[in-house]
């Protein structure tokens, strides 16, 4: 095409506006051409009329010139295509009503599923940044009870030297660190700490600087540092000369070895992540077999499948497991994309996306619903139409232009409020300990809301057209004014929509139900310890200052000793833990005097290590024996005190205290029972299994850790305490701060926050479907109520009552509305299932949550038959005889 | 069935644009009568078809359009070529008479000496 051909249509194009103008000059126009042309034949010698009708006809027809005329100045297509739209609106705004319900509709439930579609697309199925991602998995243990368990150092050492699937493996953890400024009380910084292979691992260069290597990965040699490019715009005002400056972090002083690029850490993954230090493994940890503390992921060697990787590392976990007597112990690969979650979060997301779909197909429903509501009239309008000689094709093109308008005003509105929940949704999540995260609403989201859109509007637009062209003009111009041209199978359509309706939404409210009652069961269960007026801290110990077993517990005896003083403070305690999230897994054991249990059945237990006063503090029940005494440091070995549903299992009828069981291992020695407590449920994991586990509790004298939680019990407010509390904490060791003082409850709650949301979301939704399905219900029986209206009318002239006609109405509705529920009860059961098999902690068997929300469906159904019927039942028969 | 409209559509344009060349600025009557008039009536043309034609040729920049006054004082608008459409019509003359020459070869027979 070239230029002026593009001249051409750029001028059609402007051409279409100021038609009024363009006309009025060209009737100007036409005007001086008959006038000149008449003057001509006048001058030839006609006659008036002559000269007059000689100009018309050689010009060919004013009209047709006109058209002519207006065809080449604009375009066409783009005149039918505005004219459409001008129609399209005028008839949108002549129904206000409708037009309102329709996009309100559409906005609501094309709005709630992207939002939060956006929201786990950032989650789960957003690619992470690192090259080949596919190809980066997890490696987790596999236990009887857990699927996601840490390894023990030696047992990470074995595959990884034993492998052959992966090209590169490497460790971490989560660790915090203490930043001392000169000057400056020390600040925690969260980080991990790796193995040297983790860079290469993720295969990402770093922006500055380099990252450590395997000799840096060892104590002694490691006192580097690479810092997440966050911390170091943050902190370090992105101060370039940061490469090669010491830091003191935990007591020592550290080189900044480099800075890796944004959004490197990822904090979907990973958390909040500041700084990377080596893992620096000690001989000592090398060796450790039994506990389970490191945490590693690997990178696919090329041409390996995740399946050829599982199917090898578990062969080489069950040889090892043989070897090492640790059984039970499986390995599971999982891609690191989906590890983000794990697969209970993962089945909750895609479960809460599940229910939102369902909102959507409610909305969908009701504006298919309203659409057919307005055939009636409408198919008469384009019935008339088609007989006057409109194309049919012309008429699917307005009919569609208007519901397509329609769907692009619910679809902007929607993606508005998209943007709004997703925004707002991304401020209140909690990733790790890093509140709020900015979520994107990237085109995937738009893409799929323009689809909704789009579906819905093609979909449910072209009824009424498709149905008026295809329909007897005499039939339709016979019927009365309310009649419908399609008759029975359109109603037939329509009521069966509304079955749809409350099947849908029954299943939308169950799962809503299920999932919020179970959440609050779970939140408000007795979790056996006393979550209020607890305080808690974490300390760090760097491992320079206090390398020796010694050092650490004369620490944790002085600090507690202190901290049991302080004013307010009833109770004081050190331990490894606290009954949140869980205890790490102990091996297998056997109870002396007992048979061993047949291989793969032996229990296991969760082992925290404790210091004495730890029951007090926690508020739990001392059932037997006693608790530990600071003076049992000769036999602090030997001694444990283990929970109740142990004691019951294994000693049941008879007191446990003084009874002893020994690992597996016979190595470690045999361990004596001197006190029972209650069970402790953990309190913050809703992802657990609901059985509290085989809970021993080991003095904190036997091995303490560089790390350890304090927890203080006071009457007073926590809050006001914590002052007191970080100034006592620097009294025993100036360096030494104490992280996280917060009271335990807003621990609990910030990890429950996420659960928390999603109820709300689903109540919303569940609020949200229910409405929508009450209009509709609504909107389809004042529909067939006036349908009827003749038919109404003659019953009350023929003597019916009010209630006979309410009657009708409602057994219509109560018909409907039953079947509907019937066929949801089958999608909300089976709901329900669904649930529990994904979040052991939610589920019971509660069938009085389905019957209750069934019932209040119902209710709400039959609320919204009966404000139709109402006025039905009002209805004077002559002013509606009279109509006919 | 569009190709012989198109066809007679250049031809139309072709012919408005000489005789805008021959005549100068002219309004569409004078236009149409004038091209009726050099085919001798030959070509017998409702004069509306002028119209489309003439927007087009302007639309496309060939020629400009100004509203004038005819002899009669009577209100007319008068279209002129445009530099584009002089250059235009050049190249089409000079394509016709190509063409012309060439095919003169095949129907009149070269004289035989």
């Amino acid at each position: 095409m070239n230029i002026r051909q593009l001249r051409g249509w750029l001028a059609r194009f402007f051409g279409v506006f100021h038609r009024k103008r363009r006309e009025r000059e060209f009737a100007e126009e036409l005007e001086g051409h008959l006038a000149l042309h008449i003057e001509d034949n006048l001058r030839a010698g006609m006659s008036p009329e002559e000269a007059r009708r000689r100009a018309l006809l050689k010009l060919g027809g004013v009209t047709l010139t006109q058209e002519l005329y207006r065809e080449q100045k604009e375009l066409p297509m783009l005149e039918t295509l505005l004219q459409d739209l001008r129609f399209g609106l005028r008839m949108l705004r002549k129904n206000p009503g409708f037009s309102l319900a329709a996009i309100l509709t559409l906005a609501l439930g094309i709005g709630a599923t992207a939002g939060l579609f956006s929201l786990f697309n950032a989650v789960l199925f957003r690619a992470l940044p690192y090259p080949d991602s596919d190809r980066l998995v997890r490696v987790f243990k596999t236990l009887p009870q857990s699927q996601a368990w840490p390894h023990p150092v030696a047992g990470y050492f074995d595959q990884k030297a034993q492998n052959t699937v992966f090209e590169h493996m490497a460790a971490f953890n989560q660790a915090g660190f203490d930043l001392a400024e000169p000057g400056q009380p020390p600040e925690p910084v969260r980080g991990m700490v790796v193995s040297a292979d983790f860079f290469p691992v993720l295969g990402v260069q770093p922006l500055l600087g380099r990252v450590f290597t395997a000799e840096e990965d060892q104590p002694g040699r490691n006192q580097v540092v690479v810092l997440s490019h966050s911390f170091w715009r943050d902190r370090f005002t992105s101060d370039p000369k940061i490469v090669g400056r010491t830091l003191r972090l935990d007591a020592e002083s550290v080189t900044v070895l480099g800075v890796m690029p944004a959004g490197f850490d990822h904090p979907p993954l990973w958390g909040k992540v500041d700084a990377w230090r080596p893992i620096a493994f000690t001989n000592e940890q090398r060796q450790e077999r039994k506990v389970n503390t490191v945490r590693s992921l690997a990178r696919l060697k090329p041409g390996v499948s995740l399946m050829q990787a599982q199917s090898e590392m578990s062969a080489l976990a069950a040889r090892l497991a043989q070897e090492y007597s640790d059984h039970d112990a499986g390995v599971r690969i999982v891609p690191l994309k989906e590890s983000a979650t794990g697969a209970v979060g993962r089945n909750i997301a895609l479960f809460a996306l599940g229910l939102s779909g369902f909102v959507l197909l409610i909305a969908c429903v009701n504006l298919a619903n309203l659409q057919l509501a307005r055939t009636a009239e409408r198919a008469r309008e384009y019935v008339i139409r088609a007989a006057l000689g409109a194309q049919r094709s012309r008429l699917l093109r307005q009919s569609l232009t208007e519901s397509l308008l329609l769907a692009l005003m619910g679809g902007t509105l929607g993606l508005l409020l998209a943007v709004w929940l997703s925004g707002s949704l991304g401020r209140r999540l909690v990733m790790g300990d890093q509140v709020g995260i900015t979520i994107p609403l990237d085109s995937t989201v738009m893409v799929f809301a323009m689809l909704m859109t789009l579906v819905t509007g093609v979909a449910f637009g072209a009824a009424p057209a498709w149905i008026g062209s295809r329909a007897n003009v005499g039939e339709a111009l016979k019927q009365n004014n309310r009649g419908t041209t399609a008759g029975r199978s359109h109603h037939r359509l329509r009521h069966g929509l509304i079955v749809v309706e409350v099947a849908l939404a029954l299943v939308l409210l169950t799962g809503a139900g299920v999932f919020i009652s179970g959440l609050y069961r779970f939140t408000h269960s007795d979790p056996g310890w006393r979550v209020e007026g607890l305080l808690t801290g974490v300390v760090n110990l760097p491992d320079k200052k206090y390398d020796t077993k010694d050092s650490r517990n004369a620490y944790y005896e002085r600090l507690q000793a202190r901290l049991a003083t302080l004013p307010g403070i009833e109770h004081a305690a050190i331990s490894w833990q606290l009954p949140l999230w869980g205890f790490p897994i102990g091996g297998g054991f056997a109870v002396e005097g007992q048979a061993v249990p047949p291989h793969g059945a032996e229990p296991t237990l969760s082992v925290n290590r404790v210091s004495p006063g730890y029951f007090d503090t926690l508020g739990m029940r001392l059932i037997e024996g006693r608790d530990f005494l600071p003076t049992d440091t000769a036999i602090s070995d030997n001694i444990v005190i283990i929970n109740e549903a142990m004691a019951r299992r294994f000693w049941p009828g008879e007191s446990a205290v003084g009874k002893r069981f020994g690992h597996l291992d016979p190595k470690i020695p045999r361990q004596e029972i001197v006190g029972v407590v209650s069970n402790a449920r953990f309190a913050a994991n809703l992802l657990s299994e609901p059985e509290t586990r085989y809970q021993v509790y080991e003095p904190l004298r036997r091995k303490p850790e560089g790390q350890a939680v304090i927890a203080l019990r006071s009457p007073v407010p926590p809050e006001t305490l914590v002052n007191v509390v970080r100034r006592a904490v620097a009294e025993i060791d100036p360096d030494q701060p104490v992280r996280n003082l917060q009271p335990t409850h807003e621990t609990i709650e910030r990890s429950l926050v996420g659960f928390s949301l999603i109820s709300t979301i689903l109540l919303g939704f569940a609020l949200l479907g229910l409405l929508l399905a009450a209009v509709g219900i609504y909107g389809v029986m004042a529909g067939f109520i006036v349908q009827r209206t003749g038919e109404i009318g003659i019953r009350v002239a023929l003597g019916a009552q009010m209630r006979d006609i309410l009657w009708l109405v409602l057994g219509k509705g109560l018909r409907l509305t039953l079947l509907g529920a019937g066929i949801g009860l089958v999608g909300a059961i089976i709901i329900a299932r669904l649930l529990a098999a994904a979040v052991p902690a939610l589920s019971a068997r509660d069938p009085w949550a389905i019957a209750l929300v069934a019932a209040l469906l119902i209710v709400v159904a039959l609320v919204a038959c009966w404000l139709p019927a109402r006025r039905a039942a009002k209805t004077d028969p002559m002013t509606v005889l009279r109509l006919e | 069935m569009s190709e012989k409209t198109d066809v007679w559509q250049g031809t139309l344009a072709l012919m408005i644009l000489k005789t805008l060349e021959a005549l100068g600025p002219l309004h569409g009557y004078g236009v149409a009568r004038r091209i009726e008039q050099t085919s001798e009536n030959r070509l017998a043309i409702n004069y509306g078809t002028i119209y489309p034609a003439l927007v087009r040729l302007e639309q496309e920049g060939y020629i400009s359009s100004e509203w004038g006054a005819s002899d009669n004082n009577r209100k007319a608008k008068y279209y002129k070529l445009t530099r584009a459409g002089r250059k235009r019509l050049a190249q089409e003359t000079e394509k016709w008479e190509t063409t012309t020459t060439i095919l003169a070869r095949f129907f009149i027979p070269p004289q035989e000496s």
